[in-house]
């Protein structure tokens, strides 16, 4: 099953690189975002594999049954909603976010909250499915979009706009301290392994995860990537005009000889396809856990009224969502988004902690 | 001696012109000899039955004779005797036992050319309409000592009889038990086709097939070689194999016989033929209605030239088109041959081109349909058609209101819907790598 956790990790990398972080490091890239897109990997890294070792004790559980083997049940609840609430939440921001570029480049005529209806009523009927399906169609979909978009960001190293003078002189700002706000953002690019948190129920032969290695590495060249593409294309000055700096930068590639000519359209897409995957397994994270906390809820049954508890909560965030989203303008999200980024890496590493100490307990109860 | 009494030797039967109940009589004693004429093979039993009878002298050496003739089977007890009568037995009622003789008609059924999935080069014979010649052609094509045939039957009124083929040593016990579980909550009345219990055992409101119906005998022996189980039914010339997974669908059986280098690109084109027989129609609504800039400037323009002359919106226009064709397909199939040619010229050629030139359809739209149609005939199992025949028009709706991001909400949909449906316990949608393939 380890290629499903391989899966997971992509497609957190993929979303975070496109879509928030070029945002916030791309704004504090005289102030030391360079050095961050190295410290980053090394935290978020950390971070995995302290949190993969430690659920692989866990053979087969999830979050919900583990708290309940160390914690009482009043303390075990309260955690379980903080980080159902979290993880869901980082899936509204990302679901608002796609809204304003959607509404902005395809379909400008329409209401956002009219879009985010459709996504929010769409990811809840995803994010109620069972742990196994969500794997299933991340998997088919992952298989289908990645290579067009690799297609795509081969095309823009290579294209002949791309214009390596302002990359080389984005090296000049190597050496200064980085800022907490952007080593939390490029260490957020790694946040895909708090899936397991549900996604553990599924791997249950608790074999080690081959190919870890390979991880930061990934997210390292994807990092680089949508930090100097943009740079690249747009100027280490003019970027600053630009809101949507990845979707300005796509809109700058033209592919001469195929049907679409403007590689912005297939990207969008794709963009899209990723976020509704994203977003789903946030959202059946999220629901999964808090549900855990219902007394009707039990994972290995598809009866309605085991899903009742997800089906509430979705139902809840997503009018959230909807709201959300039809009252906040483009600069409050922004702001929104990078206090998300400060406050999320303490947040993870203290739950990265929790699960670890539960692991050593585990362990020495064993001896 | 006392009079014979049917009713009383046979509870339950009607009285029909073609039960034959004739009296046997030696030193005495009398038997009787029933049977329905229409079902049983006369030549048969004038030479076992009557020919035992007349080498006799009473009726205990007449009892005796007859256990030595094949297909004899003694009823016990219970309400048996009508059952047997209707499945072609001869019955020999003595005035303290019943014997059941076998002597049906031999079938007259014979095995066709496969018609629902030909290939060019490989088996061409399809299965037959009589079950007993089906279990037999699967027993020449897969002679294995661990192949196993139980029979049983399906329909409250019907009762038509079904085959469960499996090999023991390769089947997945929990697919039995889960099949068993199945067929015992069928209670549909009458059931007369393959697609029909294919139906009745999976969930009737999916949109994509869970078990795969084929008439081709080398695909079925093929599936018993991969561990799958095998219905066949009485009356019809199919089997049904199950579990089956997407890319079952997917596969013809000339992808087996065939060298890679010609089959991968194949199949590859199968996939590409689902999505535009799927995709197209709406792709071409939100392109036009939404996002004309999806295209490229020339062909955009192309685009809105060929639509100048059209009086509505896209979606109209696509209905329009897929309903004709939609129309066309079933004619072509309810028609006599004769006349199927007929219907595909006047409504292909000549409607397709007047709606052209009057201008009620782009001509663009009308490429679009006709690609529509030809790729969904590529798909290789016609139930699986069927399914991509109905999902392009969620897809149209959604991007009738959507656009781009319609389409992409529906293909999401329906990959997540698609990865949520089992097969017997299996899953359905995934990737099935480091696993034994399921075909080829």
């Amino acid at each position: 099953m380890s290629r499903y956790f391989f899966y997971l990790m992509c497609v957190s990398m993929l979303i975070h690189t496109i879509l928030f972080i070029p945002r916030v490091l791309i704004d504090e890239r005289f102030d030391g975002a360079i050095p961050s897109l190295f410290i980053g990997p090394v935290i978020g890294c950390v971070l995995m594999v302290v949190f993969t070792r430690s659920m692989q004790q866990f053979k087969g559980k999830g979050l919900p049954e583990i708290a309940a083997m160390f914690l009482p049940k009043a303390a075990a609840v309260p955690l379980m909603l903080v980080f159902g609430l979290v993880t869901m939440t980082s899936g509204c921001l990302i679901w608002i976010h796609c809204a304003f570029i959607m509404s902005k480049y395809l379909n400008p005529d329409m209401a956002i909250y009219v879009l985010l209806s459709l996504f929010v009523i769409v990811t809840c009927f995803g994010a109620l499915q069972s742990t196994k399906t969500v794997l299933f169609s991340l998997e088919i979909i992952l298989i289908l979009s990645v290579p067009l978009l690799l297609t795509l960001l081969v095309h823009s190293i290579f294209s002949e706009n791309m214009n390596y003078d302002a990359v080389k002189a984005m090296i000049d700002y190597s050496w200064i301290m980085p800022s907490w706000k952007s080593v939390s953002a490029s260490s957020y690019t790694f946040a895909g392994y708090i899936g397991l948190a549900v996604f553990n129920r599924e791997f249950k032969d608790g074999k080690p995860i081959r190919f870890l290695w390979l991880i930061p590495f990934l997210g390292l060249g994807l990092m680089l990537a949508s930090f100097f593409i943009p740079i690249g294309y747009l100027g280490t000055a003019g970027i600053d005009d630009y809101i949507y700096t990845w979707v300005s930068t796509i809109d700058a590639i033209r592919m001469k000889y195929v049907f679409i000519e403007r590689v912005i359209s297939v990207y969008l897409l794709i963009l899209l396809m990723m976020t509704y995957v994203f977003t789903m397994i946030t959202w059946h994270l999220g629901s999964q856990v808090i549900g855990s906390c219902f007394r009707s809820y039990d994972p290995q049954t598809a009866a309605w009224r085991s899903k009742l508890p997800s089906l509430v909560i979705c139902v809840v965030i997503g009018i959230g969502t909807v709201l959300a989203g039809s009252r906040i303008n483009e600069i409050m999200l922004f702001q929104a988004v990078s206090s998300w980024m400060i406050f999320h890496l303490p947040f993870d590493a203290a739950f990265v902690m929790i699960v670890f100490i539960w692991s050593k307990s585990k362990r020495r109860i064993q001896q | 001696m006392k009079p014979f009494h049917l009713q009383a030797a046979v509870p339950g039967l009607e009285p029909s012109s073609d039960l034959v109940s004739r009296t046997l009589n030696v030193n005495q004693e009398s038997a009787q000899l029933i049977y329905l004429s229409t079902l049983c093979d006369k030549q048969y039993i004038q030479s076992s039955i009557m020919q035992a009878f007349d080498a006799c002298g009473n009726l205990a050496e007449f009892n005796a004779k007859l256990t030595m003739i094949a297909g004899f089977e003694r009823i016990k007890n219970g309400n048996l005797q009508a059952e047997k009568l209707l499945h072609g037995f001869a019955l020999v009622v003595f005035p303290d036992a019943i014997c059941a003789i076998e002597a049906k008609k031999a079938s007259l059924a014979k095995p066709s050319e496969t018609s629902s999935e030909s290939i060019i080069q490989g088996p061409q014979k399809a299965f037959s309409e009589d079950l007993e010649q089906n279990v037999q052609i699967i027993r020449t094509r897969y002679p294995s000592k661990n192949l196993n045939v139980e029979y049983t039957e399906i329909g409250t009124e019907s009762r038509t009889q079904l085959a469960i083929l499996y090999d023991k040593a390769k089947v997945d016990p929990d697919i039995l038990l889960d099949l068993d579980k199945r067929l015992a909550g069928v209670e549909a009345a009458v059931v007369q086709a393959s697609n029909q219990v294919q139906m009745l055992l999976t969930s009737r409101f999916e949109f994509f097939p869970t078990a795969l119906v084929t008439d081709r005998p080398d695909r079925t022996a093929l599936s018993l070689s991969k561990g799958k189980v095998i219905l066949l039914l009485n009356g019809t010339p199919f089997s049904i194999n199950l579990p089956a997974v997407f890319y079952d669908f997917m596969v013809s059986m000339d992808d087996a016989y065939q060298s890679p280098w010609l089959t991968r690109p194949l199949l590859i084109l199968r996939y590409m033929a689902v999505f535009i027989t799927t995709a197209l129609p709406a792709l071409y609504v939100a392109a036009v209605s939404y996002n004309p800039e999806f295209f490229q400037t020339q062909l955009a323009i192309e685009i809105a030239g060929s639509r100048a002359a059209v009086p509505y919106a896209s979606f109209y226009e696509v209905f329009f088109m897929l309903f004709m064709t939609e129309a066309l397909t079933e004619a072509s199939i309810r028609l006599p041959k004769h006349i199927g040619s007929t219907a595909t010229t006047v409504g292909g050629l000549i409607l397709g081109q007047a709606a052209q030139e009057a201008g009620l359809v782009s001509s663009i739209m009308i490429i679009i349909a006709s690609s529509v149609a030809v790729s969904n005939f590529v798909i290789p199992i016609n139930t699986m058609s069927y399914s991509m025949r109905l999902i392009k028009f969620p897809l149209v709706i959604c991007a009738m209101y959507f656009g781009l991001v319609g389409v992409v909400t529906g293909i999401f949909c329906f990959i997540v819907y698609a990865a949520s449906l089992r097969s017997f316990g299996r899953p359905y949608l995934k990737l099935f790598i480091g696993e034994a393939k399921k075909s080829r």
